[in-house]
């Protein structure tokens, strides 16, 4: 049952599964409008670790993380009273933690990577001690070649990379064209291509 | 439905990142499959993009820690609690409601067609521009000095309408043309 699970779902079960999401997501905003406080709650826990989780990468810190994905949730609910359903509930609160990302990102230094490797590779009790090294600088590098892009740049990664978008729905959060997601992308891939090269044993970097 | 075939290797090197990196269409992914058994070129760039993409999914999601999602939801909810108590935030909250936005507009309309009734078209006393040209006695706000000089004011403006130069204008104490 567990490897049945672990397989990715085909393209019709992923469809109707975010449709069923959609569907489920509307009838909460809906209960919310009506006043019922615990469907803003459901909300939060559906989507709080994919908000959280794009934060983290984009931010490479818990605390900030944390705070964003606080940040995000205050704002959805002073807003979802006029959330009129035109758009997906996930990429509008998407597109809400990534803007305030790039606005925190901005705002902060770039010289503040504080414990960057420790930030990506928590230790996880079933990790030997050689392996959890190597995997703490390995992520520490990869972190980095992450983090070294555009934050545009590295908001869309986060969001094709980790949350699996389309390139569609990252054109919606990001407020741009899918050709100018994909040419993005095109560039952001070359230069972690650079960037990882000594861990890469495929070709010379995209783009050269 | 059309199977979608890949004519060149641009077309392919678009596709190859957007199918190496996440999610895709079954049938973009046959498509490219088909142009990368012809194109070994395409094929080598495939291999290096998929490496790099499988790099970075390597670095899997970090371990939260114990009780991160209860502390989570304790600030969020104490945040929304400050929120709440904001008075102005309530108000706000409350009007963006839609049930409650429609009562709002509706009673915002009221009170501006009170206002302009009670302003321009109620029972307020008539304009007057003044007492002297309309002839008609302000009562209310006469006093009997005033009574007293407007004969006066009334034969200056006889006066002034006239021109300074006029000299048939009669001048008397009745203030009559």
């Amino acid at each position: 049952m567990g490897r049945a699970e672990a397989k990715p779902p085909t393209g019709e079960k992923r469809h109707l599964k975010q449709m069923s999401s959609r569907a489920e997501d509307l009838a909460l905003v809906e209960a919310f409008k009506r006043g019922e406080e615990s469907a803003f709650t459901a909300l939060v826990i559906k989507y709080r670790e994919a908000v959280f989780r794009v934060a983290r990468r984009m931010l490479h810190s818990h605390e900030d993380a944390s705070d964003v994905a606080q940040e995000v949730f205050i704002r959805v609910h002073r807003a979802l009273p006029r959330f009129a359903g035109r758009s997906q509930l996930r990429t509008w609160l998407f597109r809400i933690t990534v803007n305030l990302c790039l606005d925190f990102s901005g705002r902060r230094s770039r010289d503040v990577l504080t414990g960057l490797k420790e930030l990506m590779w928590e230790p996880s009790p079933h990790d030997n001690p050689v392996e959890l090294s190597e995997r703490r600088e390995l992520g520490g590098v990869i972190a980095g070649a992450i983090d070294a892009l555009p934050a545009r740049q590295r908001a869309m990664v986060v969001l094709r990379v980790y949350q699996d978008l389309p390139y569609a729905d990252i054109g919606r959060i990001m407020g741009c064209a899918e050709g100018t997601v994909k040419a993005t992308m095109f560039a952001a891939f070359g230069k972690l291509r650079r960037s990882l090269a000594p861990y890469v044993t495929g070709a010379s970097p995209a783009g050269e | 439905m059309m199977e979608r075939a890949i004519v060149d290797c641009r077309e392919a090197r678009d596709l190859l990142l957007e199918v190496v990196s996440g999610a895709t269409p079954p049938d973009l992914r046959r498509a490219l499959a088909q142009h990368l058994e012809r194109c070994e070129r395409c094929r080598h760039e495939a291999a290096a993009l998929e490496e790099t993409a499988a790099l970075l999914r390597s670095a899997a999601e970090p371990s939260l820690r114990d009780g991160h999602w209860d502390t989570f939801m304790a600030g969020l909810d104490r945040r929304l609690q400050a929120e709440r108590r904001r008075p102005l935030a309530r108000l706000v909250r409350w009007i963006r409601t839609p049930l409650h936005a429609w009562s709002t507009a509706a009673a915002m309309a009221a009170l501006v067609v009170a206002l302009m009734f009670a302003l321009v078209g109620g029972q307020a006393p008539a304009r007057v521009d003044s007492p002297v040209v309309q002839g008609v006695p302000i009562q209310g706000f006469m006093t009997d000095s005033i009574v007293d000089a407007l004969p006066a004011m009334n034969a200056s403006l006889s006066v002034w309408k006239a021109g300074f130069g006029a000299i048939d204008v009669p001048y008397d104490a009745a203030g009559g043309d």
